[in-house]
């Protein structure tokens, strides 16, 4: 994962959702509809500077930018830094989680997956969302210089591969949602 | 860091449990301080509310 780039530029990446701000509402809506109630126990995975978490009411973020765990504290959130690969959390802690935007920057996804298949309770909810590869969002950001630092390195999956991802980790896929190359799918611990 | 959080908490590298020092607290939480793992010989900080349990290589010594 692209740690530096988001340790480095914390503040350019919080202030794309403000430039961004019909599409990043656009995404947190989505989410919301798969991730109705996240309770006590919810958790998101890549928290960021907690633009989702926040407004989604998940009380606590693992992220590895110190940086950008200072700003999704600010909005409330209870940080750990972490990596997905290797999380801090007991067996069976948590009651759902979500994961947005963070499969493109891991190196592999499947010790991320089994990680959260370890961490969540028995039929717990993982909701991840990701930009397709070569959707619309994908062909969008190539060329644009804010984002592109950031999606320089990313690896994008499509909505087939995630899913074959998910089942082989043993998770169970309830639901996908792909809008114009923004993917979004709620899956169960089996 | 909420005191609440550490039940969930473990190393980040072989699950076990992680011991708390608390070198400052105030009314909310732990700002500053360590959460040892004894079977890592592993040290994670607790810096400006944040436990930092990236994987990390044994402490020497």
């Amino acid at each position: 994962m692209p740690e530096d780039v988001f340790e480095r530029y914390a503040k350019e990446y919080d202030h794309w959702f403000e430039e961004h701000r019909e599409e990043y509402h656009a995404e947190l809506a989505r989410i919301r509809r798969l991730l109705p109630n996240p309770d006590s126990r919810a958790i998101e995975v890549g928290a960021g500077s907690g633009r989702f978490a926040a407004p989604l009411g998940i009380p606590l973020g693992i992220e590895p930018s110190h940086s950008l765990g200072l700003m999704a504290r600010q909005r409330g959130i209870g940080v750990i830094r972490g990596r997905a690969e290797s999380i801090p959390i007991r067996d069976e802690s948590c009651s759902s989680v979500l994961m947005v935007t963070v499969i493109c920057f891991l190196d592999d996804p499947v010790p991320a997956f089994c990680e959260l298949h370890r961490i969540l309770i028995p039929d717990g909810t993982f909701v991840i969302g990701f930009i397709e590869r070569d959707g619309q969002i994908a062909r969008k950001y190539k060329p644009e210089e804010g984002k592109r630092r950031f999606l320089s390195c990313a690896r994008f999956y499509t909505p087939e591969e995630v899913r074959a991802l998910l089942v082989k980790t043993g998770f169970r896929v309830d639901c996908t949602e792909s809008v114009t190359g923004f993917c979004v799918i709620a899956a169960r611990k089996d | 860091m909420k005191r609440s959080l550490l039940p969930i908490l473990c190393c980040p590298v072989c699950k076990g449990d992680l011991e708390l020092r608390v070198a400052r607290e105030n009314e909310e939480e732990i700002v500053e301080g360590t959460l040892e793992c004894r079977a890592c010989n592993v040290s994670y900080p607790i810096e400006e509310g944040i436990p930092d349990l990236l994987p990390r290589e044994p402490d020497k010594g």
